[in-house]
Formats: structure tokens, C-alpha cells, sequence
């Protein structure tokens, strides 16, 4: 599945020229397989840009359209398919239950999809050493801790973009490769593309194609 | 794990709440609906050939008496009564209008003689079967009905008081006697039976028939009716009390006493199940109030499951199983109740009333009846509130 933007621009963004933006009011086409990095400043749209993609808002002008279909007219029903089989994202705000544990939190994703093992569940969270905390309450963890379990959890299903919204913004640069190696790996294995916002300019993907918001 | 994230979120007094209401409600609309069954034999109370008859005259007073004018019901005043609602068929009771004597025979002497009057009203009318229920012209035959409460009162009165014999009612229809009409001239002799006794026409009956023919042979002509009989469906029916409340009229009250005894039964159990109609509905309303606070309170995380890729679907099914769930076992419980009150209810009918316990059988059909009612409510009502609440 391709993405394809035609002169899309958030509602709020209607008085402005957005002249600089590569991806506002432009024609843009997002390739499965390929990776975008798309950096911008504060309040540039970064996380309404994937919540468009996610179908979780619409409130913009012009055309997004999954493989020549326009995704405005998507149902709840055809919603529900794209975001177990088509797309993955990992929420700025992470949306985890606290009042479940960080391996519960997962297995509600995988038990929606039965795409990885407990085992390969366990595996992911041991590389990104928190392995000891997949019993602990996700309200108890950490926000960085809470970020790795939630990219843990967007790997729990088969994808053809993974969509990342400031997915390193509280680890540090360890912790940061250490993500993004695993990340590149999975997205890799599945030939998917990677969106992922940034706010700032470094980069931890090989091959990314830098968008500017 | 759905139940385990929402589970914070459920308020178990509001549960508790609908669950005391809704058994309470559901019971009482089981109980008043299968006593309603219960004691509906009283409603449609039917005599064995048909429907309820009722006797209507004009009332006699002083001033009538005085006159020496007979009071007697107009065609206009017919025509009324045969308009009313509860008159399914109506006739005009037809008198003699000639001399008629009854004489009983002893040994082929005259024993006992005595003036009489007869009546005639069409046979569907009649309470009482008779297979020789019938006369033709030169038919020499005459049988007569009598009410049953003539025999009473000769039986434990007359016979009592002067020593003479009690007398059964075959007795009776074995003994023969003559009746004689004589008038115009002219004068007959008919042998007679007692064919039957009524207990809801109080006249001495002979056939239509006879009455026709005779009128017009030995006595005026036909004579001015003062009596109609009325063939009803339903004696309790309140519109019968209605109409004759102050009318010219003179019912049997105590036929329409007993009607009025079960209308008024009726109404209250029609008030009782109304009233459980309310609470169940209340109940109802109580858990829908509830589930769609449950569901604004916990709209973030069903939000948050939708964009995890769980479907409208499955976000819907917890609620809709703990509908079930709840709704199945309030209904249960007010089964249980439903059959344990209505035992000792059913006692003090018999008691009373001497109703018996009808089958339960209405309990077993409304019980699920209303089980899918409430929860085929609650799914639509979870339904639209879901998708209030879940709308991007």
C-alpha cells in the first residue's frame, strides 16, 4: 500500500502560505518499503500529519488516498482492518493502560492480531532492557520505559507503514539506537515503510528520506 | 482485558441500583400478568349454553300503580338498548293475553287449580337445554320452564312451613298437569310437563311458538311487552352498570354485582401491572443511564482500544454480555419471586374467590419475551451511545 497526499493542509493552516513545506498543500507520495523522517518544529502538524494518515482525525482539506482511494470515506469497520493488517503507529502520547501491565498492554495488541509469540514479545523488551518490567503496572513505568513498550507494541502486527510520532523524544542516545536498530529490523523483515516526526534534526535510520513540515 | 482496563470505571452501587429496581419491577408486571390469567375465568364467566343474559323491565312506580296503566317498554326504548355496545342480541319477553288456568290432576279428579300467566322469549335465550323444548300447532303438548328459585322456595318455605313432602326436581318433571287456555270463546286443554328450571329467567316459559298461535286465537293479540331479555358477551362489563345507572330500568343487580366484583379486580390488576410496567421501565432506564455514563467516563480508553484496531464490534460486546448478563439474572430472580408470591396469593383467591392456580405456562413465555424486549433496547441504546461517544 502507497500513501498519497494532493494538496493536503490541516484546517487550522488554511490562512497560511505553508510555502516551505514539503508535505502541506503538496503532491507527495509516501513509497511502502521506503523510509520519511519528517522534522519540524512545534505545533508544525507533525502529529496531526499521522493522525490523518491514522484516520484518527479528518479535519483537512485536499486528498489522502490509500492506493488511489480516498480514505475520507473509510467506515469505522474498514478502520479497524487498516489498523490490524496496514498500519502501525506509536502515539506521541503513547496511549498505554496504566492500570495493566506493560506485557498486558502488548497482548492487547497481539491477541487483536496473534502476530508475535509471548516469547518474541518478551525477547523485544529484554533487548531494550526492560525485560525485568513487563509485570510491572504501566502506570509505574517511566515515560521512556512506557515509550519502548509501546514501540513494542506497534511491532505486534503486520504493517505496511509504521508510523512513529516522536517515538525517542525521553530516551537517550543508547536507548535511542537500540530502538531504532530494532525498529529497522522489524520494518525491514516486513519490506514496510517508516514515517516517523521528529523535532529534532538527528537521524538514526539509514537511507531516510528528511521531509520538512 | 477489556474488563480489566474498564473496570475502574463501573459503578457497582448503580448496578445494585437497576438490579433491586428491575427485579422488583419485572415481578411485579409477571405476578399482576399471570394472576391476571389467573382469575380471567371470572371475567368471561359463561353460562354452558352461551353468553350471559340479563332481564331488563321498567321500573314499576305508584304512579303507574295508581293509574292502572302497564309500564312497558317503547320500540324507541328498544331500539336504544338494542344500539348499546354490550347487547349482542335482544328480544322482547312475549306475554298472554288470555286466561290461563293450571290445573293438577289426582286420581283423574281436579286436586289443585290455580290462575297462571306465561311467557315466551326466543330458545337462544333460554339457560336451560330441553329436548322437548318445542310445540306445534294442534301439538297437545305444552312444556314449561320454571325458574329454579319457584322449587326453592316451595322446597324451604311452603313444604316446610306446612308439612308438606320436599320435592326433587326429576320429581317434579314427572309430574303431569293440564293448562288450560280459554278466551274469545273458545277454551283448550293442554297436558303439561316441567321440561327445565332457570336460574337467570324469572317467568314460567312455554315455546315461542305457542305463544303466537294462542295470542292470537284466544286472547288480544300481542300485548305490550314490558320486559326485553339481552343476550351480553360479558356481564362485567362496565358499560352495562353505565347505561342503566339512571334509567328507567330494573336489572338483576346481583347478576351485575358479581361483574362489577371482577372489573373491579381487573382495574386493579391493570393498575398493579401498570405500576410494574413503570418500574421496570424506570429499571431499565437506570441501567441505560448508567451504561452510557460508564461509556462517557470511560471514553478515552475505548477510544484508545478503536485506535488499537479493536472494532465497534468488539468494544460493544462486554457491554452487550454484561446487558445480558444482568438483565437474565434480574429476570430470574423475579421468576422465583413471581412464583413464590403468587402461591400464597393464589391461596387467598381460593379462598375467596375459589380461583385456582392457572398454568404457568404465560410466565414461561413472557418471562423471555421480555428478556429480548429489554435487551434488544439496551443493545440499540449501547449502540448509538457507543458511536456518540467514539465519533472522531
Amino acid at each position: 500500500m502507497n500513501i498519497q497526499f494532493k494538496d493536503v493542509f490541516p484546517n487550522v493552516f488554511s490562512d497560511l502560505t505553508l510555502e516551505e513545506s514539503e508535505i502541506w498543500k503538496n503532491i507527495l507520495l509516501f513509497e511502502k518499503g521506503r523510509k520519511y523522517l519528517v522534522q519540524a518544529e512545534s505545533g508544525g502538524g507533525k502529529s496531526s500529519l499521522l493522525a490523518y494518515i491514522y484516520g484518527e482525525r479528518n479535519d483537512y482539506q485536499g486528498i489522502i488516498e490509500f492506493d488511489l482511494d480516498n480514505i475520507r470515506n473509510y467506515k469505522n469497520g474498514k478502520w479497524s482492518d487498516i489498523r490490524n493488517r496496514k498500519l502501525s503507529i506509536v502515539f506521541q502520547g503513547l496511549r498505554l493502560f496504566g492500570e495493566i501491565s506493560a506485557l498486558e498492554n502488548i497482548q492487547l495488541k497481539n491477541k487483536l492480531t496473534g502476530f508475535k509469540t509471548e516469547a518474541e514479545i518478551i525477547s523485544f523488551l529484554d533487548q531494550l532492557e526492560i525485560g525485568d518490567k513487563i509485570n510491572k503496572k504501566a502506570g509505574t513505568l517511566s515515560f521512556g520505559q512506557r515509550q519502548k513498550v509501546a514501540i513494542v507494541r506497534a511491532l505486534c502486527q503486520p504493517y505496511d507503514f509504521l508510523l512513529l510520532d516522536e517515538p525517542f523524544s525521553h530516551l537517550d542516545e543508547r536507548n535511542r539506537k537500540l530502538v531504532a536498530e530494532i525498529i529497522t529490523q522489524e520494518v525491514d523483515l516486513q519490506n514496510a515503510g517508516l514515517i516517523i516526526t521528529t523535532l529534532s534534526v538527528e537521524n538514526y535510520f539509514e537511507g531516510i528520506q528528511k521531509l520538512k513540515l | 482485558m477489556i474488563y480489566k482496563i474498564l473496570k475502574q470505571n463501573i459503578n457497582f452501587s448503580q448496578i445494585i441500583g437497576f438490579l433491586l429496581t428491575s427485579i422488583l419491577g419485572i415481578g411485579i408486571l409477571l405476578l399482576s400478568l399471570t394472576l391476571f390469567k389467573d382469575i380471567s375465568p371470572l371475567f368471561n364467566q359463561k353460562s354452558i349454553f352461551g353468553n350471559d343474559i340479563l332481564v331488563v323491565s321498567k321500573k314499576v312506580n305508584l304512579l303507574g300503580t295508581l293509574s292502572g296503566k302497564a309500564v312497558s317498554i317503547s320500540p324507541r326504548e328498544y331500539e336504544d338498548l338494542k344500539r348499546q355496545s354490550f347487547v349482542k342480541d335482544i328480544a322482547f319477553f312475549k306475554p298472554v293475553s288470555f286466561k290461563v288456568q293450571a290445573t293438577l290432576e289426582v286420581q283423574g279428579m281436579n286436586g289443585f287449580q290455580t290462575e297462571m300467566f306465561l311467557e315466551a322469549i326466543p330458545k337462544k335465550f333460554i339457560d336451560v337445554y330441553a329436548e322437548d323444548w318445542k310445540w306445534a300447532e294442534h301439538s297437545d303438548f305444552l312444556p314449561v320452564i320454571i325458574p329454579r328459585n319457584y322449587l326453592t322456595l316451595y322446597n324451604f318455605g311452603f313444604a316446610q312451613s306446612q308439612g308438606l313432602p320436599q320435592v326433587s326436581e326429576n320429581t317434579i318433571k314427572n309430574v303431569s298437569f293440564n293448562i288450560r287456555a280459554y278466551g274469545n270463546g273458545m277454551v283448550h286443554n293442554y297436558k303439561s310437563k316441567i321440561v327445565g328450571f332457570s336460574d337467570k329467567i324469572n317467568s314460567i316459559l312455554v315455546p315461542e311458538t305457542f305463544i303466537m298461535y294462542a295470542n292470537h286465537k284466544y286472547g288480544r293479540g300481542e300485548v305490550k311487552p314490558s320486559r326485553v331479555v339481552i343476550e351480553t358477551e360479558n356481564l362485567a362489563d362496565p358499560a352495562i352498570a353505565t347505561y342503566f345507572k339512571g334509567k328507567n330500568y330494573a336489572i338483576n343487580e346481583d347478576i351485575l354485582k358479581g361483574g362489577k366484583s371482577s372489573y373491579f379486580l381487573k382495574v386493579s390488576i391493570g393498575a398493579v401491572s401498570t405500576i410494574g410496567l413503570v418500574i421496570t421501565v424506570l429499571g431499565l432506564f437506570l441501567l441505560l443511564l448508567s451504561f452510557t455514563v460508564f461509556l462517557y467516563k470511560s471514553k478515552d480508553k475505548l477510544r484508545n482500544l478503536l485506535l488499537l484496531g479493536y472494532s465497534y464490534k468488539q468494544l460493544s460486546h462486554p457491554f452487550q454480555f454484561a446487558v445480558i448478563f444482568l438483565n437474565t439474572l434480574a429476570l430470574l430472580a423475579s421468576v422465583v419471586l413471581t412464583l413464590i408470591v403468587r402461591d400464597s396469593v393464589i391461596d387467598l383467591l381460593n379462598k375467596a374467590l375459589s380461583i385456582e392456580a392457572s398454568s404457568n405456562y404465560m410466565l414461561w413465555i413472557l418471562a423471555p419475551a421480555l428478556l429480548i424486549v429489554i435487551c434488544s433496547i439496551s443493545f440499540i441504546t449501547i449502540h448509538i451511545s457507543m458511536k456518540n461517544v467514539l465519533k472522531p
